[in-house]
């Protein structure tokens, strides 16, 4: 399994930019949503890939054995949520500038500044 | 201001600086005339070796006096001549900054400290010819002279971090003699690079262009930093280097070559000013050059010749600025051919100017004289430096026309149209001059009052004692005649120049010089930086986001593949149903850039976010995949209720090329991603640290069992405060945008 997630995250990244350098401003936020993927499985595998739930079991002081890294699991589940709001506020953006300028596509955007 | 009765003469107080360091140096002549050293020291950055090191020799005993003293003239000058002028405590501020700097420089032993003392001249400097600057013509002329100098300081800083990584000390005073000095391939880079530094400050040709601009700069300035002292700080550098690098490849050739091409260029454009001030600093560049002509030739006569000419040159160049500022104060012009007959009004200025030019254009008996005398005795002897011989002729000759020209023309004569109002400067206007030009005359009438000076400042910069032997009468002999033949066509060339009373050549003579070049480089470098940027930073986000996935990949990558570690493969070796998860995320990501129809693609990112999601649950992270499962369904909820609003279908696309260039682009980031990952996934094994500390103390400190639970409300309970802050500021904005009605097009 150690060589997959690593060609996994290598994919989410390169999906991920791809979208965002496309006219469409959905399409950019859909690259947005795949990044978050990559980044929250890039921080996941740096804390190393372990089936151990990181739980202390009942009778113990600490893990008896090697957990997944609780560091790693706790900093991705802030990630989580946040990219959820980003995302969320974007997409509220690009439907209010398409309401108002009527096109999704960042070059009219561009044209309509002042 | 700090009196308050007068609101029109700056304090008192200022003089106080140069006079009380003056008073503090005096004392410690007679250890410096014995030819011994005072030195004292203080730990600055201990682990690199730099200390506050200080050294007072010889020759920094002479450049000191020179400084104070000629200092404490200049303050009680400027003291009058700045009344009226708005911003005095400014001037006087950095004209005292600019002094202590000096001083600082000329006393340190430490070549960090020696650096920064250099660059605190020049920005003092900046400070001091903007010091107008409401004027156009000052902010340029000062920030020319900054940006030479300033180039010249960070070429010097780096040569002198060589120099002393070579010699293993930052002491100036231990690095003459080091072993290995010579003979290391990185001694001639120093060399360069110092002598950048040494020809910038010191105004040498193709540098000099600056100081005659900085003639902007109110007079005292001009007298002070830009004839006596802060342009000799290269030729004190090249002095003090003199001992530890005369031995080096190239340097004394270098700097025989360009103190002769400076001395000719210097003198020759003086012919072609009419502002006196201008003249007056292109005889100091040409002065400059022929000190650094000697001190590249480099021998115990040279080197004599050096400290005379030095301190001849800093009395009557001094004196004569201040006249000329005297006579711009009376009369409103510095053009001499509107000047006339104005000794029978400033009979003082007169004489005072008489005397300091017979020492400019090297006429007996005067330090100048004897200066010349000496430097026509070390070029004319030794066959190779005759060529030498000839540009000191020549300099020679133009110094006395144009000593005769700021002496005579505005003096005698019928009276000019702009001497009408004329009257003699005030005492404390002539009390420099009349000190300096007596300076110019009288050592040379009593040598022995200062011989005991320039020697140990020659022994200094020789390396070894010297005696300087200082004499009105040379013998009959070459130097003699030269010396005569220089005045004597210098007064021809005074006659053509008063016939025709005007600059002897046109002021474009001879064609574009540096000053060109460095404009134009002035003028291309914004240009070039304008489209560096609209190449790098274009202002579409799509084509910023391209050059920062480019720069990142190339910047990364490259760090990767030169310093490793090169990425461990890891194990093919899976279960079916991980394998499964894997080709599913793979699958769906690249389809959501694959296919066009909206809803499909919210489909596939749903399915993407439970390929994400299973990985959790499969290596041990039962909230993530909770919180992500949530997640996912919130997004793909949010995404079809927004999208069957509005289509995609009407965007127009990017060309196939532009297509083709970003999917490799994303492609190679793509890669360097994965390699990242792979190191990060096979680096370290077992937990980090502070993970360590987290499993080991969630139960005993925090009474919490969920060890991600624990971190998140517990050990970063303030993180995750900062977390739904975000969340709810993100929900008010999500809001507020729904909310707000914008003016439709035409209402605004």
């Amino acid at each position: 399994m150690g060589a997959w997630v690593p060609v996994v995250i290598g994919v989410l990244y390169a999906t991920g930019f791809y979208l965002m350098m496309r006219r469409s401003i959905v399409r950019m936020i859909m690259g947005l949503v795949l990044l978050s993927h990559g980044t929250n499985l890039l921080i996941f595998v740096s804390g190393g890939l372990r089936d151990v739930v990181p739980i202390i079991e009942v009778g113990a002081r600490a893990p008896s054995r090697p957990t997944a890294d609780p560091l790693a699991q706790a900093m991705i589940l802030t990630a989580i949520v946040i990219s959820f709001a980003v995302l969320a506020f974007a997409l509220v953006l690009a439907y209010r500038s398409y309401e108002n300028i009527g096109s999704d596509d960042v070059d009219e955007l561009r044209a309509e500044e002042p | 201001m700090a009196s308050g009765k007068s609101p029109h003469a700056p304090s008192w107080l200022w003089v106080l600086a140069p006079f009380m360091a003056s008073a503090a140096l005096l004392p410690s002549y007679p250890v410096i005339g014995s030819g011994n050293g005072l030195t004292w020291s203080a730990p600055w950055v201990p682990g690199l070796g730099f200390q506050y090191a200080l050294r007072l020799d010889g020759l920094s005993f002479l450049f000191a006096m020179l400084i104070s003293g000629i200092g404490l003239l200049i303050f009680i000058y400027a003291r009058t001549y700045m009344a009226g002028e708005p911003g005095r405590v400014r001037f006087f501020s950095w004209l005292t900054v600019f002094m202590a700097s000096m001083l600082g420089l000329v006393l340190s032993d430490d070549v960090l400290l020696l650096f920064v003392c250099w660059e605190l001249t020049s920005v003092s400097s900046y400070f001091l010819i903007g010091h107008r600057h409401r004027e156009e013509g000052s902010r340029a002329a000062a920030h020319q002279a900054l940006m030479v100098t300033g180039i010249g300081g960070l070429a010097l800083l780096c040569g002198l971090l060589i120099l002393s990584s070579i010699t293993g000390t930052t002491r100036l005073s231990e690095m003459a003699g080091a072993p290995g000095l010579l003979g290391n391939p990185l001694t001639p880079a120093a060399v360069v690079l110092i002598l950048a530094g040494c020809c910038t400050k010191s105004a040498q040709w193709p540098f000099h262009f600056w100081l005659p601009n900085a003639m902007a700069a109110p007079t005292p300035v001009s007298a002070y930093l830009h004839s006596s002292t802060m342009v000799k700080a290269g030729v004190y550098l090249a002095l003090r280097c003199h001992p530890i690098l005369s031995g080096a490849p190239g340097w004394g050739c270098a700097l025989a070559w360009l103190g002769a091409a400076t001395a000719l260029a210097g003198t020759v454009s003086a012919l072609r000013e009419r502002d006196m001030k201008r003249q007056l600093a292109y005889l100091t560049v040409g002065a400059l050059g022929t000190l650094m002509l000697l001190i590249g030739l480099g021998s115990e006569k040279a080197l004599q010749a050096v400290v005379v000419y030095l301190v001849a040159h800093a009395l009557y160049k001094g004196s004569l600025f201040m006249l000329v500022g005297g006579v711009d104060h009376a009369t409103g012009t510095r053009d001499a051919s509107e000047l006339g007959g104005l000794r029978k009004v400033m009979p003082i200025t007169a004489g005072c100017a008489m005397a300091a030019a017979v020492s400019l254009a090297g006429a007996p008996p005067s330090m100048g004289f004897i200066g010349k005398e000496s430097l026509l005795g070390v070029v004319w002897p030794a066959t190779p430096d005759r060529l030498y011989a000839l540009v000191a002729y020549l300099s020679g000759t133009i110094m006395a026309a144009l000593a005769l020209w700021v002496a005579l023309r505005p003096f005698w004569g019928p009276t000019g149209k702009a001497s009408a109002k004329a009257h003699e400067s005030a005492w404390s206007l002539l009390c420099g001059p009349v000190v300096l030009s007596v300076g110019s005359i009288l050592p040379a009438l009593v040598p022995g009052s200062v011989e005991g000076l320039l020697s140990a400042a020659a022994s200094s910069a020789l390396g070894r004692s010297t005696h300087v032997h200082l004499s009105l009468w040379h013998g009959w002999g070459p130097p003699l005649w030269i010396g005569l033949a220089a005045l004597a066509t210098g007064w021809a060339l005074y006659g053509i120049a008063r016939r025709k009373d005007a600059p002897v050549l046109r002021a474009d003579f001879p064609g574009p010089g540096p000053e060109a070049l460095y404009t134009a480089c002035m003028k291309a470098l914004p240009e070039a930086a304008a489209r560096v940027t609209l190449c790098t930073q274009a202002d579409r986000l799509r084509d910023a986001i391209r050059t920062f996935v480019v720069v990142l990949t190339l910047a990364v990558g490259g760090t990767l593949a030169v310093r490793g570690p090169w990425p461990a493969l890891g194990s093919i070796a899976a279960h079916p149903h991980e394998i499964w998860i894997c080709v599913l995320i793979i699958v769906t990501a690249i389809a959501a850039i694959r296919l066009a129809e909206r809803f499909a693609i919210v489909a596939v990112l749903g399915a993407t976010g439970l390929g994400v999601t299973m990985i959790f649950v499969l290596y041990g992270a039962p909230d993530l995949a909770m919180t992500q499962f949530a997640v996912e369904t919130l997004t793909v909820i949010l995404l079809a209720l927004v999208l069957h609003r509005f289509s995609m279908l009407e965007t127009g696309r990017s060309s196939s090329g532009q297509r083709a260039v970003d999917l490799f682009v994303a492609s190679c980031l793509g890669v360097l991603m994965w390699a990242l990952a792979s190191v990060a996934l096979h680096g370290r094994q077992g937990l980090s640290a502070s993970s360590q500390y987290f499993s080991e103390t969630s139960l005993v400190s925090a009474h919490g069992r969920n060890i991600v639970n624990v971190i998140i409300v517990d050990f970063r309970g303030i993180d995750t405060m900062g977390e739904i802050t975000v969340l709810a500021v993100a929900g008010i904005g999500v809001y507020a945008l729904l909310k707000a009605r914008l003016p439709k097009d035409g209402q605004r």
